[in-house]
């Protein structure tokens, strides 16, 4: 279950009006709004070129990806059987699907693009709203920002869980990274592409340390100049007001992910929340249903549940 | 006019030397790039004491990394420019405002404050040293090394 979609709920129920009282001013403002308040036109960066590459072919989307997907009933059926009969631990099965490849999918999927094609309305934010260059380097620094994001979860998560689940992210940002390098930006040789994926990985270490520095000190000014680094390219003509949206979006995530139980989070149910929109913190009351609606929908009062969603998660933290 | 861009100016900067400086160097200094470029924006002399930290900054730089790179990049590229082109003529006193309230924002902490985060993730339950691991070495400047034992119940463990 998601936060912010309880949160509307909870609304719906109450009435908003009885809540406006309590929100602050700026909150009904979303990242997105916030930049386009500013007055400070665009300044170029001579450093960071925009220079889009138009990719030669392009990786196939996997058919998981696609909308409405889904997986035939006997399949399904024959799945839960299997599970039943061999005892197999879920949660270890659940790091690959959810972990690897349906976490790490929303993290790509927030700034993908293609030289010539329409922008969805994440990528939007990124490279037209805050004006970042369109290239594969901006496309790693977002997604990496996205999996350092979900690594502040994983390791809230049990210990064995925590690991697998982070494992699995990483191996598949690298095994995508590779792909698209050899696939899409035509890096044929394997040397170069190699040490091509040294050097990401030496960023993503740089991203997950500097990030987790600024969390460590709770401070905005120390997040503000991580992202200003790694995500603005160190920018001197940086519009601040744009910095303060993005520290405001990293810090929305956060709290998002603070208030999802390991359950919910476990089984994939988590999802970033879009730049232009915004959630109100919870209150008691709120974090009350929400613990409620978790638990109705995780272990339901009839007592059963499918093999498959059996889960040694817990459901209140 | 001027005089009004440059007292707005001079209100950033003073906001800008409250922010605390980085424990780690990194390539550029987020700080001290913003105060240099609004105090050439206000057509302000750059304070003595942001000079006077920066100097002590890059004399430890200087002792961590044996490489000048200045001088390496001066000497490959024969002209580099030495003040980087502000856009001084982009800027009114509105826009000064607007970059002065959202850097004000920052360092008040206002968003932290706002979406506030728990212990859950402050101190990990998989990982419950995490953070506090991390900060001790990033206060000691990152220099010291561990004991081979910690280093064995790391690697042991895989907790850091």
């Amino acid at each position: 279950m998601i936060p912010r979609q309880i949160n509307r709920a909870v609304l719906k129920q109450h009435g908003a009006a009885s809540l406006v009282g309590r929100r602050l001013q700026s909150k009904k403002v979303s990242p997105k709004e916030l930049v386009m308040q500013s007055h400070l036109p665009k300044i170029e960066n001579p450093d960071t070129p925009d220079k889009d590459i138009d990719p030669k072919r392009r990786l196939p989307k996997p058919a998981y990806e696609a909308k409405g997907f889904k997986v035939p009933e006997w399949k399904l059926a024959f799945g839960e059987v299997l599970v039943n009969l061999f005892r197999i631990d879920m949660d270890n099965v659940r790091a690959g699907t959810m972990g690897g490849v349906k976490y790490y999918q929303m993290c790509k999927d927030q700034s993908l693009q293609f030289k010539n094609d329409p922008l969805s309305e994440t990528a939007t934010f990124w490279y037209q709203t805050l004006g970042l260059p369109r290239t594969f380097g901006q496309w790693f620094q977002i997604t990496g920002l996205h999996v350092w994001l979900l690594f502040v979860r994983m390791r809230a998560m049990p210990f064995k869980v925590g690991k697998n689940y982070q494992q699995k992210l990483v191996d598949n940002f690298f095994r995508d990274i590779e792909l698209r390098l050899s696939e899409e930006m035509n890096v044929l040789s394997g040397q170069i592409r190699e040490s091509y994926m040294k050097d990401f990985h030496s960023q993503l270490l740089g991203i997950t340390f500097s990030y987790d520095e600024a969390l460590a000190s709770n401070s905005d000014a120390v997040l503000a100049a991580a992202l200003w680094r790694n995500m603005f390219n160190g920018d001197k003509n940086i519009d601040n007001v744009k910095l303060e949206a993005l520290v405001r979006y990293v810090r929305m995530q956060l709290y998002v992910l603070d208030k999802i139980c390991d359950r919910a989070f476990g089984f994939g149910d988590f999802e970033f929340v879009s730049p232009n929109e915004t959630i109100d913190p919870l209150t008691p009351e709120e974090e009350q249903k929400l613990k409620e609606a978790t638990h109705q929908k995780y272990e339901p009062a009839s007592g059963k549940t499918l093999p498959s969603n059996r889960s040694k998660l817990s459901l209140d933290e | 006019m001027t005089s009004s861009l440059s007292s707005s100016a001079k209100k950033i900067v003073s906001l800008l030397e409250k922010y605390p400086a980085d424990k780690v160097k990194h390539y550029a200094s987020f700080k001290f790039s913003q105060i240099e470029r609004f105090c050439n924006i206000g057509s302000l002399p750059i304070p003595k004491k942001v000079l006077e930290e920066q100097a002590i900054e890059q004399k430890k730089q200087q002792k961590m990394v044996k490489i000048d790179v200045k001088k390496l990049k001066r000497m490959i590229f024969a002209q580099e420019d030495a003040t980087p082109d502000f856009k001084k003529e982009l800027f009114d006193t509105d826009i000064l405002t607007q970059q002065f309230k959202s850097l004000k924002s920052i360092a008040d902490n206002k968003w932290a404050d706002v979406y506030k985060v728990d212990k859950k993730l402050l101190e990990p339950k998989g990982n419950p040293n995490y953070y506090s691991r991390l900060m001790k070495d990033i206060n000691n400047g990152g220099q010291k090394r561990e004991s081979i034992f910690e280093a064995f119940r790391t690697v042991i463990t895989g907790k850091y």
